[in-house]
């Protein structure tokens, strides 16, 4: 059990619940289960994002209403933002450059102060050069940095695992990785002048020399920090073509030791062989008394669950173990009267995108593609992960077939279990049988997930929108609230702290009852 | 080099009532020549237009059951569309001819697709256009097969796009459609061509001869391009000079001479590429819209009108890049990546990309409404006529809306089969509208301009010449005046000075290559009375054909190991092979160097070549985790040992032609590759390969035989390479092409 945990455990063992203590969100999903629910509360009620001021690109501070602080972002965000030890951190492209050394299209990350906003630290890091096959133009850093004590974990742009110093450059460049000035310059330039506040960045695994990846459009997905152990999908992916997986023998799941980077294990069940567009997916990771399994959701549409420690094969690879896998796609999205169905068409197969949640010893999976491919028939399904081999029959506890596809994490709390799909539906479900409770029509894109946070599900969508519906089994459209945040919104709300946090495609709000509004 | 009518489609127009049409005999009727419609801003002059557009209703006149991502045109009562039919690799793009009133096929021409990376079967991204005098019909097939076809469907010309001009292919397959002005057909396509100025890829134009299909000139007006680009060319009278505006993969909106293929300007517009056509306000007023990210704000897309200041004479000097900031009269908040404005009045009307339609006031510069209409919009725009806009849109839905300044009056809302793509057509009276399901049907000529002036420069055509030793080009020479229209059909006494290892040679207005001439490429000028023009000539061998590269003399740059550029007639060449030393060999390498060229295919014959065999010794480095692979293009297929698979592979396009077989091979040792391409009388063909290592005998037996009932009966030669993420080089010696 890690000391969190205990933590935790002790804390729910005594009666007490976390009021009083730090409330951080401090990676996606806020835990290795990835569960999107939050403990935090007194969340105001309305609020006013405040529009541009005319003819520009900034909030209107003047007309916000429970805003605590707003922060420029880039052009596109899709990093979700994380909190923990007084820091927010999240990650967007350099379409509103901060500093003059770092021009162009670049990928960053920012490390702000958590009361004020203002910029600790940024990591700015140039394209791969390949064009869109494998770092597509102006889609920043995806990932959300994972924070870990003084540590920040995250994938990059460059398909590298990277571990950052959470205090940034200002405590001077630590170690083992010291040539921030080249990395930090686009290639073929002269090295840049390191300062104060740049990122530090402490060692990188780069998954294309390390593990012969082929990323597809973007190296994306959050990584799970357990123990000493860094859990990363690779983003390993189909070429350019869309058709063939240059890399068909490239793991999509790894392990490194997150004090030094090194390679510790891969997948080895032939995943990348059956690609259908990018391992984009974020690890799971599942602890209960009897059972200890890293969960992990496919390209291929199945989840897989694997056990912790790897085994040396012939070649002396360290490989997972495979515990199990089950198809969350029905057998006629990828068969039908005999033929296969092609995948990016309405009803053919999707794979899992939506990071699996882990609630009550049960794993909650849902499918979809990516959003260029449009919209298409959907899953959920509830997995029993105590079995082995192929469980698709065996491990179905229920599966709701009433969705679209989705490319949400769901949130379950209190028996229900709520989510969204791309079609821009949010859903109230049944926790234990999968019964529908109610769903609510958004009008528009969903791609960021559902957040529980102070009694109430929160959700963006692709109209700026930001939908708030009572996190009940009963619901009435009159207590539906929605608050137009003025750009895109294509992540996630979290909660920390007292204070909502919404990107949207150009800004991050801080979200919380201030003394005037 | 036209594959005339082949196989026929198995449509058949479904009627559901004959319509008496409202134009009498021999009245005008009103035609629809190129997608963006007679005034090229997608409305219609027409009156009495439908108030219903539903499928299997009244006003539903036929459909076929053809799917197409592209506007129909129509002339003289006659229907052109390109389609698609069939699937997996026997699949099949079509340009059809139907009558419009009953949609009674005429004729149908078949393009095939090849060397594509065309995915998801998106076929049929464009339109075919007519030309307003001739009556003429010209289209651009996904493969690149640029043609022109009388009105009876006879192939006039066909120039192949990739193997001539090293024409690039996408998976998004936007062809667009050509658009004709004068004597021209211009079209928009991304190239890497041969040599440092055409090598690089880029957006660029191309103008033909609309009767001949020579080459009258090629425009390269931007920078390198983050997207293709299928935005539909808009043509202006700027005083005396004729040009045109379009948007490009570069994120630029252009504007080009269309005479003589000068660039007179750039805008930088957007960050990445802007596939929308634009729309003229007045005279001085240029409309476009975007869907990428801005260069001066951190938001995405943008409607902007552009002041259109005069313009000086045409000049070689390249484009002006125009500031922003001094000719944009206004801009609003609205993205659209690929849907097209059309103006009507002083109000334009857009689709968005978040599925909404939205009114903007042109005087103002403000959005007057918004209309959400499905969830997203991608490629289709609306069409206006008889006072209401004809609305597709990407998820099949069809909107008949009646703008006013208060806002839309729905007046029908239906639903179609399949996806919308394209802009409706309207002509005669009718609404065609193509989706990925059917086409369905719901239901002037520009003036002469005639200035001889004197004589400023010359025009050679054709611009670029792809010649093998003995044979002889015709070159015409023709006076251009300071606004670049032709003044004179053909200039006499010209003096010809030829620049460039290949061999020559230039009498009384013919290009000639000797039968023992060098090959390579040549700079052609002309010159005449005080006036010059220039041509690029590529001369490839004809068969057989080795090169072993010893013959190259090898330089180091700095610290550099010891290169040459690979043979400079090889097309899309330039900076992704380089030849260098190994093991006491030359041979030629994927570089490494840039991560954009992981990828990278060279062609070096000529489009009608077939009937050969071709042999490439090919050695790869690389680990048990990564290798790279390498492979012979033959006769527009790709055969080709794949490193990282560990098989022998013969494919045209990777999702619908591919069959492979195992073959175990490994880092560090040369394998000799055999390909062979046999094509039956009835089009049926088988395509072979061999590998084996090249120190051991050759097998007797094929390793791979793939057989292909629409076989490619001619096709250029060429090499490829792709070195995953440029982690590791692959070498290709011994190359030879000898016939069969």
């Amino acid at each position: 059990m890690t000391d969190r945990l205990l933590v935790k455990t002790l804390l729910v063992l005594s009666g007490l619940t976390p009021l009083g203590v730090a409330q951080d969100w401090p990676m996606w999903g806020n835990d290795p289960t990835r569960n999107m629910v939050s403990d935090v509360t007194g969340l105001p009620r309305s609020f006013d994002a405040g529009g541009f001021v005319r003819g520009t690109d900034q909030i209107d501070m003047e007309k916000t209403e429970n805003i605590r602080w707003v922060a420029k972002l880039g052009s596109q965000s899709y990093g979700n933002p994380t909190v923990a030890n007084g820091r927010v951190f999240v990650g967007t492209n350099n379409d509103s450059p901060r500093d003059p050394r770092f021009t162009g299209d670049r990928s960053n990350v920012y490390c702000f102060d958590e009361a004020t906003g203002e910029l600790n630290w940024l990591l700015s890091i140039p394209k791969l050069g390949t064009g869109k096959v494998s770092d597509w133009e102006f889609l920043g850093i995806c990932s959300s940095p994972c924070v870990d004590g003084d540590r920040v974990y995250l994938v990059t742009n460059r398909c590298e695992v990277m571990c950052l110093d959470v205090h940034g450059m200002a405590n001077g460049n630590d170690g083992p990785f010291d040539t921030e000035a080249t990395y930090f310059a686009e290639r073929g330039s002269p090295p840049v002048e390191v300062k104060e506040t740049d990122a530090d960045i402490l060692w990188t695994l780069d998954m294309i020399d390390a593990c012969g990846v082929f990323p597809h459009n973007i190296t994306s997905s959050s990584v799970a920090v357990v123990g000493d152990r860094v859990w990363v999908s690779t983003s390993n992916g189909v070429d350019y073509g869309h058709v063939e997986t240059p890399a068909p023998f490239a793991p999509c799941l790894i392990l490194v030791d997150k004090n030094t980077g090194e390679l510790l294990g891969e997948e080895q069940s032939g995943l990348s062989q059956r690609i259908l567009h990018g391992d984009w997916v974020s690890p799971t990771y599942l602890e209960t008394d009897d059972l200890e399994l890293a969960i992990f959701g496919g390209p291929d549409g199945r989840v897989y669950a694997f056990e912790p420690e790897p085994i040396v094969d012939e070649d002396g690879y360290k490989v997972l173990k495979e515990a199990w896998r089950f198809d969350v796609n029905k057998p006629e999205f990828r068969v039908k009267d005999g033929e296969p169905v092609k995948y990016a068409t309405r009803n053919g197969p999707s794979e899992v995108l939506g990071t699996p949640v882990v609630h009550d010893g049960k794993v909650f999976a849902l499918i979809g593609q990516d959003p260029e491919h449009g919209e298409g028939v959907g899953r959920l399904c509830c997995i029993d992960p105590t079995g082995s081999g192929d469980i698709t029959t065996s491990g179905q506890v229920w599966a709701f077939d009433g969705i679209n596809r989705s490319i949400s994490t769901p949130s379950i709390t209190d028996g229900l279990l709520f989510t969204a799909d791309f079609s821009g539906f949010v859903y109230c479900l049944d926790e234990k049988t999968g019964d529908l409770y109610w769903k609510h029509d958004t009008f528009a894109h969903i791609w960021g997930s559902t957040l529980v946070a102070d009694g109430r599900v929160w959700v963006g969508n692709e109209d700026g929108i930001l939908t708030s519906i009572p996190a009940t089994r009963t619901y009435d459209k009159k207590l539906v609230t929605e608050t137009d945040m003025t750009s895109p919104v294509y992540s996630s709300p979290i909660a920390a702290n007292g204070t909502l946090y919404v990107a949207t495609h150009t800004h991050l709000f801080a979200i919380g009852t201030t003394s005037d509004g | 080099m036209s594959y005339g009518t082949t196989t026929r489609p198995r449509f058949a127009p479904l009627l559901l009532a004959v319509l008496v049409t409202t134009f009498a005999a021999g009245a005008h009727a009103d035609d629809w020549l190129h997608w963006r419609g007679p005034a090229q801003n997608g409305t219609s002059p027409e009156t009495d237009l439908p108030d219903r557009c539903e499928p299997g209703g009244d006003d539903q006149l036929w459909s076929l059951a053809l799917a197409g991502r592209g506007t129909p045109v129509v002339a003289d009562g006659r229907l052109y569309a390109l389609g698609y039919e069939g699937a997996g690799k026997e699949l099949l793009e079509w340009l059809i001819c139907v009558d419009a009133t009953t949609g009674e096929k005429i004729w149908e021409h078949a393009f095939h697709d090849f060397l594509s990376d065309v995915i998801y079967d998106r076929y049929a991204i464009g339109s075919p256009t007519i030309d307003p005098i001739t009556r003429n019909v010209y289209a651009l097939s996904t493969a690149g097969e640029m043609t022109g076809f009388t009105a009876d469907g006879r192939v006039l010309w066909q120039r192949s796009m990739m193997s001539e001009f090293g024409r690039l292919t996408f998976p998004n397959g936007r062809t667009g459609a050509p658009v004709i002005d004068e004597d021209r057909v211009i079209i928009h396509v991304i190239t890497a061509n041969w040599g440092p100025v055409n090598g690089p890829a880029r957006d660029r134009f191309f103008a033909f001869d609309k009767q001949t299909g020579e080459l009258i000139w090629v425009c390269t007006p931007g920078i390198t391009p983050k997207d293709s680009s299928f935005s539909p060319p808009l043509l202006h009278d700027v005083g005396r000079r004729r040009v045109l505006y379009a948007g490009t993969g570069c994120g630029n909106l252009v504007c080009i001479d269309s005479r003589t293929g000068e660039a007179a300007w750039r805008f930088p517009f957007a960050t990445g590429g802007i596939n929308s056509g634009a729309v003229l306000y007045g005279d001085d007023t240029l409309i476009a819209i975007h869907g990428k990210e801005n260069l001066d704000t951190s938001t995405i897309g943008r409607m902007s009108a552009l002041r259109l200041d005069p313009l000086g004479p045409p000049s070689a000097d390249g484009p002006t890049v125009l500031d922003p900031k001094g000719v944009e009269r206004w801009r609003v908040d609205l993205a659209a990546f690929t849907s097209s404005p059309v103006l009507v009045g002083d109000r334009v009307y857009e689709t968005e990309m978040a599925g909404d339609l939205v009114a903007v006031d042109v005087k103002a510069g403000k959005v007057l409404w918004h209309e959400k209409l499905a969830p997203d919009q991608i490629h289709a725009s609306p069409a206006y006529g008889d006072g209401k806009l004809y609305v597709p849109m990407n998820n099949g839905s069809f909107h008949v809306i009646r703008p006013t300044d208060a806002g839309p009056e729905i007046v029908h809302q239906t639903q179609l089969e399949g996806n919308c793509l394209a802009a409706p057509a309207i002509a005669d009276g009718k609404i065609f509208v193509h989706t990925t399901k059917r086409l369905y049907c719901f239901g002037r000529l520009p003036e002469f301009r005639p200035a001889p002036r004197q004589v400023a420069r010359l025009q050679i055509v054709p611009a670029e010449a792809l010649l093998v030793p003995g044979q002889i080009v015709p070159l015409r020479v023709r006076g251009l005046d300071a606004d670049g229209r032709v003044v004179l059909p053909r200039v006499s006494d010209v003096q010809w000075t030829a620049r460039g290892p290949a061999s020559v040679e230039l009498t009384d207005g013919e290009l000639r290559v000797p039968k023992d001439g060098r090959l390579g490429i040549s700079f052609v000028t002309a010159s005449a009375a005080g006036a010059t023009g220039q041509v690029d000539v590529r001369v490839v061998s004809t068969l057989p054909y080795r090169e072993d590269f010893e013959g190259f003399p090898l330089a180091a740059t700095g610290d550099d190991v010891p290169t040459a550029l690979p043979p400079a007639h090889w097309i899309g060449a330039r900076l992704k092979f380089d030849v260098r030393e190994l093991d006491g060999s030359k041979v030629l390498a994927k570089t490494l160097d840039n991560n954009l060229f992981q990828r990278a295919t060279t062609e070096f014959g000529t489009p009608d070549m077939k009937d050969y065999v071709a042999q490439v010794d090919i050695r790869t480095d690389g680990n048990r985790r990564s290798l790279s692979s390498a492979g012979i293009i033959h006769q527009r297929y790709l055969i080709q040992l794949k490193g990282n698979h560990q098989e022998l592979e013969v494919s045209s396009n990777m999702e619908r032609l591919k069959e492979s077989a195992p073959f175990k091979w490994k880092a560090g040792v040369w394998y000799t590759l055999k390909t062979r391409v046999d094509v039956a009388s009835d089009g049926s063909g088988v395509i072979r390969a061999k590998a084996w290592p090249r120190d051991e005998t050759e097998p007797d037996a094929w390793t791979l035989e793939v057989t292909h009932q629409n076989a490619h009966r001619t096709g250029a030669p060429g090499l490829f390479g792709f070195a995953p993420q440029s982690r590791f080089r692959v070498y290709m010696d011994n190359l030879q092409v000898t016939p069969q």
